[in-house]
């Protein structure tokens, strides 16, 4: 014999299940059902839909990883060629001679490009005469020809009651890196007098 | 039966909808792990090196490091030499005052411009008497200037 409980609670539901059946037709239940069925289906679509996205954090990382800065582009520098190494010294001597300094002698000499340095044309020279000129002079050099650096540079005067100085001067014309051997004919040895 | 059909109609949108937004959001997170990837640093060619060495010596302040000199060296002071040397970054200044206080006073005023970072006293001793000076000193100043 069974749970009488149990028995009571079946009877009641098969009771109203034939009432329901009864009053609604097979056909109705039928329709319950696929109602039914079709609300849990879209239930579930919505909830999976509106479900927030995975996001794979674990490969993400929450600060922002520094990147390294690339190696700044050199931008190139315009430095004349060597086949523009007659017009160069025709600037530097015409600087001298504009301020009165004459271009007594110089010296010359093409160096190749090292490690740390493009190929440069060296220029040893020196001027007497007063300060203000030897610093125009100076001054007209630097603005005028392209590529040119002071290596070093002395000024002197023998006493202070002299006006005039001597200034003595390593100056260094850079080139492009190609083919300096072609002007090399061009300077080599002592320079105009 | 219309009801279930729109409701597998909506589920097949539905879904279509959700893997296009993981897809973009996937492609969002790839695009931001590559903007992130630290760029590996290049090396300068030696061309690069020599130009950036090149472009150092060009633009060294001469004009500005000679009115700085010239604008510190008044009278009672005297400039005798001045040597530069750019690759070691010094000024050496050779001068007669006429006291050892004018000396010490014009190597402290040396650098108030920007041209020159520092000055020191390296030597002094007893000037010869000249018209312009009587019982002065010689003195020698070591300057530097900045790397431009």
């Amino acid at each position: 014999m069974g749970n009488p409980v149990r028995n009571t609670a079946s009877l009641v539901a098969r009771a109203a299940v034939a009432r329901g059946v009864q009053a609604l037709g097979w056909t109705g239940a039928l329709g319950i059902g696929l109602l039914l069925a079709s609300m849990v289906i879209a239930g579930t679509s919505w909830r999976e839909k509106n479900a927030p996205l995975p996001r794979t954090e674990a490969t993400v990382p929450s600060t922002p990883v520094q990147a390294a800065p690339a190696a700044a582009t050199v931008p190139p520098l315009a430095l004349p060629g060597a086949a523009e190494v007659p017009l160069l010294l025709t600037q530097i001597q015409v600087a001298a001679t504009s301020q009165g300094l004459g271009w007594p002698a110089a010296d010359y000499k093409l160096s190749p490009a090292t490690e740390t340095l493009p190929a440069a044309l060296e220029v040893r020279c020196s001027f007497k005469g007063p300060y203000p000129k030897v610093r125009a002079m100076l001054s007209q050099i630097l603005s005028d020809v392209p590529g040119l650096a002071i290596r070093d540079l002395v000024i002197s005067r023998a006493s202070s009651e002299t006006a005039e100085v001597e200034a003595k001067m390593v100056l260094l014309v850079f080139l492009q890196d190609q083919s300096t051997s072609a002007s090399q004919a061009t300077v080599d040895g002592r320079g105009a007098r | 039966m219309v009801a279930l059909v729109s409701s597998l109609w909506l589920d097949h949108q539905w879904t279509a909808e959700r893997a296009e937004a993981e897809r973009l959001l996937q492609a969002e997170l790839e695009a931001q792990r590559v903007a992130q990837r630290p760029v590996p640093v290049r090396e300068p060619s030696a061309s690069e090196r020599r130009a950036l060495r090149a472009r150092s010596e060009l633009q060294r302040p001469w004009m500005k490091t000679l009115s700085a000199i010239e604008a510190a060296t008044v009278d009672p002071i005297f400039l005798l030499s001045a040597s530069f040397e750019p690759a070691a970054g010094t000024i050496k200044l050779e001068a007669e005052a006429p006291s050892f206080d004018h000396a010490l006073a014009y190597t402290q005023n040396l650098p108030e411009g920007h041209a020159l970072v520092s000055a020191a006293l390296a030597s002094h001793e007893a000037a010869p008497d000249t018209p312009l000076l009587h019982n002065g000193v010689r003195f020698t100043v070591l300057a530097r200037w900045g790397t431009p």
